[in-house]
């Protein structure tokens, strides 16, 4: 005689990693990203800012390092097989683009904001440790657009340009604009832990 | 604008690249860009251009939709073109002032980069014209799964999930703005920090709306029993067909003959 249970179900279930929610709220954070890059907002100095930094660095700090460079990973492979999600289109012609390189740096700051603030349990968190955290993950983020951004304008384009020419281009209009976001991710991630259940 | 983004940029139509299978578009496109970074001269340019031609008419796109398609890169293409022009210096100089010099090499160098960036632009279009969002996220996961790519099952189900978000978050967050300006909030004016202050009620809000969907989202998937990508069924398969071996056939014996070419042939130097 045959055991019913031996024929239905498998030996061992197969294991997920992961919650669902947790899978979910990834997406959710890809969406966001993708979300932040259509509302432009007019700022007095500067043309516009973009709400997409805010974004990846609210990724890192909700969701951790792993989750957070996980929505950031998917938001780049969504663009480049060509869904119009970037600020300029999407395709894989956007591998060449120069600004690719800050794309990459998405999934690196999300990972590095996550992976300094796991170290600290969520309830302890103040303002000052998602600041930090976040200022360290920008620097991540433009030290690999600038660096991507050398590589494909000299090797790519062929055109030599000296690096810290294109290094202070890059920085001199972005350092204020990025530290007033990065208040605001820190000020916005300490509100929404208590909202949030991963 | 909410509609472009879930349809990407998908030309609907039932022509040969249409029906072949994302997997053999994804892998093709690859090669045939391998072989475009292989020519190093502009006269070998020309092969390429017929091979391009010919998926091009496989397509079934009008030129008109592809000529659409590369707009938001003319700008770079003018700019690649305009410095390759004044910083390479190779042969004859054609005209000269102070400092900036056109060279006869620097046209053709600038030409060449720009008919590369032209012709990859074109082929990774059709990529999108031709295949839906969620048809590339299918192939996709499957090609990152034969290449042990760890949580292949989980990228592309996020992928698939934000691609249903979206719309609905612009449309949660033009919302919450309108009725945040019912209410007196002004977006428009004041300093830095005023504007950055004004941003909280709108992305408060839009948070927490967010996290409740993605609550019930999870709550539903977790009801109909999803439990990842092991061992799960699908309802469309995808299936290579003749054609496919075809197309595989076809980019693999182009990208033969540009490396021969390069190497050993030297056709047109």
């Amino acid at each position: 005689m045959k055991k019913i249970d031996q024929v239905s179900m498998p030996e061992k279930q197969a294991e997920f990693p992961w919650s669902i929610r947790q899978l979910i709220y990834c997406a959710l954070f890809t969406a966001l990203t993708a979300t932040g890059a259509f509302f432009k907002i007019p700022m007095p100095y500067f043309d516009y800012i973009t709400l997409q930094t805010l974004a990846v660095l609210l990724a890192g700090m909700l969701l951790g390092s792993r989750a957070g460079a996980l929505a950031q990973i998917a938001y780049v492979l969504l663009g480049l097989v060509g869904v119009p999600i970037f600020a300029g289109g999407g395709g894989f012609g956007y591998l060449l683009k120069p600004t690719f390189g800050y794309l990459i740096g998405f999934c690196l700051a999300a990972w590095l904001t996550g992976k300094l603030l796991d170290q600290r349990p969520r309830q302890e968190r103040k303002f000052i440790h998602y600041y930090l955290a976040g200022l360290a993950g920008l620097a991540a983020l433009y030290s690999l657009g600038i660096v991507y951004r050398w590589f494909i304008t000299n090797y790519i384009m062929e055109v030599s340009l000296p690096f810290w020419t294109l290094v202070l281009s890059c920085l001199s209009l972005e350092i204020p604009k990025d530290l007033l976001i990065c208040a605001l991710a820190a000020w916005l991630a300490r509100r929404l832990n208590k909202v949030i259940n991963l | 604008m909410l509609k472009d983004i879930t349809i990407g940029q998908y030309y609907p139509g039932r022509s040969f690249l249409h029906r072949l299978d994302p997997r053999t578009k994804i892998i093709c496109l690859f090669l045939y860009m391998v072989g475009l970074f292989t020519v190093k001269e502009l006269q070998s340019f020309s092969y390429v251009l017929a091979f391009t031609a010919v998926i091009v008419a496989l397509s079934g796109v009008p030129l008109k939709t592809l000529a659409k398609g590369l707009k938001p890169m003319w700008l770079l293409m003018v700019l690649t073109l305009i410095l390759n022009f004044f910083m390479t210096s190779e042969g004859v100089i054609l005209w000269q002032w102070r400092f900036l010099k056109i060279s006869e090499g620097g046209i053709l160098k600038g030409i060449f980069m720009v008919v590369r960036l032209a012709l990859l632009l074109n082929v990774t279009a059709l990529l999108t014209l031709t295949t839906t969002p969620i048809l590339l996220t299918d192939g996709l996961e499957r090609i990152m799964k034969r290449c042990f790519i760890p949580m292949a099952h989980e990228l592309a189900m996020m992928m698939t999930i934000a691609l249903r978000f979206i719309p609905t978050l612009i449309e949660e967050t033009e919302r919450i703005m309108k009725a945040q300006i019912a209410r007196g909030a002004d977006f428009e004016t004041g300093g830095l920090m005023a504007k950055a202050k004004s941003l909280v009620p709108l992305l408060i809000p839009l948070f927490i709306s967010a996290f409740r969907r993605a609550d019930d989202l999870a709550m539903a998937m977790e009801a109909r029993c999803y439990r990842g990508g092991e061992g799960r069924t699908r309802m469309r398969q995808l299936r290579y067909q003749a054609g496919d071996g075809g197309a595989f056939i076809a980019v693999f014996c182009f990208l033969v003959f540009v490396i021969i070419d390069r190497f050993w042939l030297k056709l047109f130097v």
